[in-house]
């Protein structure tokens, strides 16, 4: 089984898509340090993609400090220092332009945006003490 | 009703080049029995007779066209299987069996009809008065065709799957007869009326519904199953032998009250040496010689049966009970061979053991009515009783007819001796003898079951038997009988008198003596023994 | 409402085979079922008895009111049959087939008859026998919409056909299918997903689940957990979650039954805390996968 989750979207790179997942995966704690991580094989069969790009995305994360090949050619999620904010807010990059160009579609300026954030990550803060370490996740985006 | 015309006329669309094809062999053979000795008294070159013989093959390969047509068209919305067409079509069953029915009569029965119509006619036999000859005749030949064919594509995918079944009652046909042949011991076993009557229903009622339920519901194996079994049931109801015993319709009568004397002559012993028998001959035939006389003139008997046993039961095992036997007995008549066929095994067993052999014959009596004087003339001529009659050059012993739907029964006499027609070449004129021809009542229908409506037959001369020395049992002397131009013939019609049974005797006799040797040689000599 | 078609226990044995096991379904009025399930499951069977092609061995079944063993001439007036199984008349020509069959049918509307014609591009001049196995798919299903009829069955119609003329058959199908009831049965998922309003599940004759697409979409959801250890999977786990599997930390399986609370105190009750929950909807490929899957592991 592979230990994260792809949402394949039409017109981006397959491997893209894959290295996206596996990074947040990693940075989210979902992937511990010292996991194994699939190997190449694994990745082509269960994902359905060609194994060079398997081998691609793995050659991608190893050269990214995300991942660590350990003898034997078994590949490890690295141990590295706390993601910064940096690094976690980049990884949203996608979405929040997304969600940019839809504001101004809408008309929507910055503060009315911020207003909105703001009121959402209430609601979604306060059902969250209801239940102490559980996040209910829509859809994946 | 739109829905019937609606699939006629998608098959005739469909299907006319096999249409076009069946007219065409129609007109084939239309030509063919045109052909036929009516344009008179031509002769006869090598060339025409060898095509006449075989465009014979036309009537056959016509009917298997036809079954063939038949088989295409009902296919077409073929009845077997789950995968066709049209069965999630709103098609209602009865309305597209009449469709096919439709299209059989259309282009099957009318044209055969009007093509009967047509040699009627040309034959000189006007159309209406014998409309009602043609319809009856759809009901024999036409019928048969249609019928199994029917049954045959309704049962069936495919035309390989109808080929297969064809094969397949062949077969079965085959062994049925061979069955039947191995398990009868007698062969003059008349089923009687009642288990006749069951047969028929039988196999003709499920020749007719199982196509219409196989239409309706279109359950092919329960369909075939039905088929099978009652053909099976009728098969085997055909293979019990009935009480009907032969003795109880043929009541036995004493020798002086016989329309008929016979006197057996003295069976020689056979010689010994004589010629042994191949051992593939499984059956031995009994030769029983008798001089006949007394049977009165303008009548003549039949011999239509002969059963022979021994004294005593036990040593009548090898007896095979009773079997046919077709002898004519006429009043100038002097010897017939009675001949009697048994088990080759049963027959070695017993054939040098001295037996009293009694001799039981069924006797058909047949008296002339409204005899008249037919003078024989050159060419071809109508007359009101036979037809169309000649006599040709090429046959000159029999008078060929020619007659609508049915032959006639006849009994007809030709005076050889007193005529003045002549014999062959280099045959003395002192060695003919009286002939005669004749076709019995009931039997008329028999002459030719085909599509043609003219029925050809012939009253084919054969004259009696005679014999130099009554007391030997020499094999008896047949002559030639030529008619010419002029010959009087005497004409009559048969109607049948009474049937009875008698016994002869023949005490003292061994199987061997009675049998010829193979080949030639036969029984001949001395002791005298009567009746 | 009087169902389109209903079936009860219905059941067809061949000697030894089960082909259809007591199967229940019922297809309300304007529905658009699609009936799936792997090769071999009885789909094409079930139909056939359906339409009276083949006997039933036990059970029943009515479509349109009327019992399936009585279907016969007039009842398919209002019930067009489109199947790959089929033989068309080969000899025919295109226009003639067409014409043949307008005179069936007393709904036949020739209006109708003409824009498919002109929708699907069909040759009026050729014989059937030159076709490819796309137009004359096309044609079965112009010659089974044209007198509008009630009910519509398709058995596997998009067998071997190519993307353009499938969105055609597809396109051509919806545009009619509000005046009918369609029933249809396939095992190409993603294309009856987008228009189907009901599925049914056959798996080796038997009917797993038959219900409205959209709760199907609701009760299957795609469970993704994060522990905080990689300890064993906890045994026994709830039936209703298929193939459950475990990588690390990070276990995955898909909920048959989902429910918001039941789901989320299953999971705290055999896993206690866990850092996170993801609940992800699912494909109808996906659920029919996850359904083709746990039938083998049995």
């Amino acid at each position: 089984m592979i230990p994260f989750h792809v949402d394949f979207k039409p017109g981006v790179p397959l491997y893209e898509q894959v290295v996206y997942a596996a990074t947040k995966s990693i940075i989210t704690g979902q992937l511990r340090p010292g996991d194994e991580f699939p190997s190449v094989r694994a990745l082509s069969r269960q994902l359905k993609i060609n194994p060079n790009t398997a081998h691609k995305i793995v050659t991608c994360l190893v050269d990214a400090g995300l991942l660590e090949i350990r003898p034997g050619s078994v590949a490890v999620v690295a141990k590295r220092p706390a993601a910064t904010k940096a690094e976690k807010t980049n990884l949203l990059g996608q979405q929040i332009e997304e969600l940019v160009v839809e504001a101004k579609r809408l008309g929507i300026d910055l503060s009315d945006m911020q207003e909105a954030i703001a009121k959402h990550w209430a609601r979604l803060a306060s059902k969250r003490e209801g239940k102490p370490g559980s996040s209910k996740g829509g859809r994946q985006s | 009703m739109n829905q019937i015309l609606h699939i006629f006329r998608k098959d005739a669309r469909r299907h006319y080049a096999e249409i076009l094809i069946s007219l065409v062999l129609l007109a084939l053979f239309t030509h063919r029995q045109l052909q036929f000795w009516l344009e008179g008294n031509e002769s006869v070159h090598v060339g025409s007779l060898m095509f006449f013989q075989i465009t014979r093959l036309i009537t056959p390969i016509l009917v298997l066209f036809w079954a063939f047509l038949i088989v295409r068209v009902v296919q077409a919305e073929s009845l077997v299987g789950d995968r066709q067409w049209w069965t999630t079509k709103p098609y209602d069953w009865w309305k597209l069996l009449l469709a096919k029915l439709l299209f059989i009569f259309v282009f099957i029965s009318i044209p055969l009809m009007l093509v009967q119509l047509f040699l009627l006619h040309h034959a000189g036999y006007s159309i209406f008065p014998n409309l009602r000859g043609v319809l009856l005749m759809q009901f024999t030949l036409p019928l048969l065709v249609i019928l199994f064919s029917l049954v045959l594509a309704c049962l069936t995918r495919n035309l390989s799957q109808a080929m297969l079944g064809v094969g397949l009652v062949l077969v079965v046909m085959i062994a049925v007869s061979w069955l039947s042949s191995e398990l009868t011991r007698n062969t003059m076993d008349e089923s009687s009326k009642f288990s006749q009557a069951i047969q028929g229903f039988l196999t003709f009622g499920s020749v007719i519904l199982v196509p219409i339920w196989q239409f309706a519901r279109r359950k092919t194996w329960a369909s075939r199953g039905t088929l099978v079994a009652s053909f099976g049931v009728a098969t085997l109801i055909s293979l019990i032998p009935s009480g009907h015993s032969v003795e109880q319709s043929h009541p036995l009568v004493a020798a002086k009250d016989s329309p008929v004397q016979f006197a057996i002559p003295a069976i020689p012993e056979a010689k010994k040496g004589q010629a042994v028998w191949p051992d593939y001959m499984s059956t031995a035939a009994l030769i029983i010689p008798a001089n006949v006389s007394a049977v009165a003139p303008g009548t003549m008997v039949l011999i239509d049966g002969i059963n022979i046993t021994s004294d005593s039961p036990e040593d009548s095992n090898w007896s095979r009970g009773w079997s046919g036997q077709y002898l004519q007995v006429w009043p100038e008549d002097q010897r017939k061979d009675l001949t009697y066929a048994l088990k080759r095994k049963e027959y070695e067993g017993i054939k040098s053991k001295p037996l009293n052999l009694h001799i039981q014959l069924l006797l058909s009596e047949y008296q002339e009515t409204d005899p008249r004087t037919l003078l024989v003339p050159i060419s071809v001529f109508r007359d009101s009783y036979l037809g169309i009659c000649r006599v040709t050059p090429l046959a000159p012993n029999a008078i060929q007819c020619l007659k609508p739907f049915q032959s006639r029964s006849y009994i007809a006499r030709f005076d050889a001796p007193n005529s003045h027609c002549a014999p062959p070449k280099e045959y003395p004129r002192s060695n003919l003898a009286v002939a005669y021809a004749w076709q019995p009542p009931g039997a008329e229908f028999l002459a030719d079951p085909g599509l043609n409506p003219m029925v050809d037959y012939s009253l084919t001369f054969n004259s009696v038997s005679r014999v130099s020395n009554p007391n030997a049992s020499t094999q008896p002397a047949y002559s030639v009988a030529t008619l010419c131009p002029g010959a009087e013939i005497r004409l009559a019609r048969p109607v049948f008198k009474r049937q009875l049974r008698i016994q002869l005797d023949l005490p003292n006799t061994r199987l061997q003596d009675l049998v010829q040797g193979f080949p030639g040689g036969g029984p001949g000599g001395a002791v005298s023994i009567g009746l | 409402m009087t169902a389109v078609i209903r079936t009860d226990a219905l059941t067809k044995k061949f000697r030894r085979l089960t082909a259809v096991d007591h199967v229940n379904l019922e297809v309300p009025e304007g529905a658009l079922y699609a009936l799936v399930g792997q090769n071999g499951a009885g789909k094409t069977t079930a139909i056939k008895i359906l339409m009276n092609l083949i006997p039933a061995t036990h059970g029943a079944a009515a479509v349109l009111g009327t019992d399936s063993r009585k279907i016969r001439g007039k009842s398919y007036t209002q019930i067009g049959y489109v199947s790959e199984n089929q033989e068309i008349p080969e000899w025919m020509k295109v226009g003639a087939l067409l014409g043949y069959l307008r005179d069936f049918y007393p709904t036949w509307d020739l209006t109708l008859e003409q824009s498919l014609v002109r929708q699907f591009d069909l040759p009026l001049d050729r014989k059937i026998r030159t076709l490819s196995r796309g137009m004359k798919m096309k044609l079965a299903l112009a010659s089974a919409l044209a007198f509008h009829p009630k009910l519509i069955v398709l058995d596997e119609p998009f067998g071997g056909l190519d993307p353009l003329v499938r969105d055609e058959l597809i396109e051509g199908l919806l545009e009619r299918a509000s005046e009918s009831t369609v029933f249809i049965s396939s095992h190409d998922l993603a294309e009856i997903e987008s228009f189907a309003s009901h599925v049914g599940y056959l798996e080796s004759g038997k009917l797993l689940f038959s219900e409205e697409m959209s709760a199907l979409a609701t009760r299957f959801r795609e469970v993704e957990l994060t522990r905080e250890f990689d300890t064993p999977l906890p045994a026994p786990l709830p039936g209703n979650w298929l193939q459950p599997k475990a990588s690390g930390a990070v276990v995955r399986f898909v909920d048959s039954r989902f429910d918001e609370q039941k789901t989320a105190s299953d999971i705290q009750h055999l896993f206690g805390n866990v850092k996170d929950i993801q609940f992800r909807p699912l494909t109808l490929r996906a659920i029919f996968l996850a359904m083709a899957r746990k039938s083998e592991e049995v």
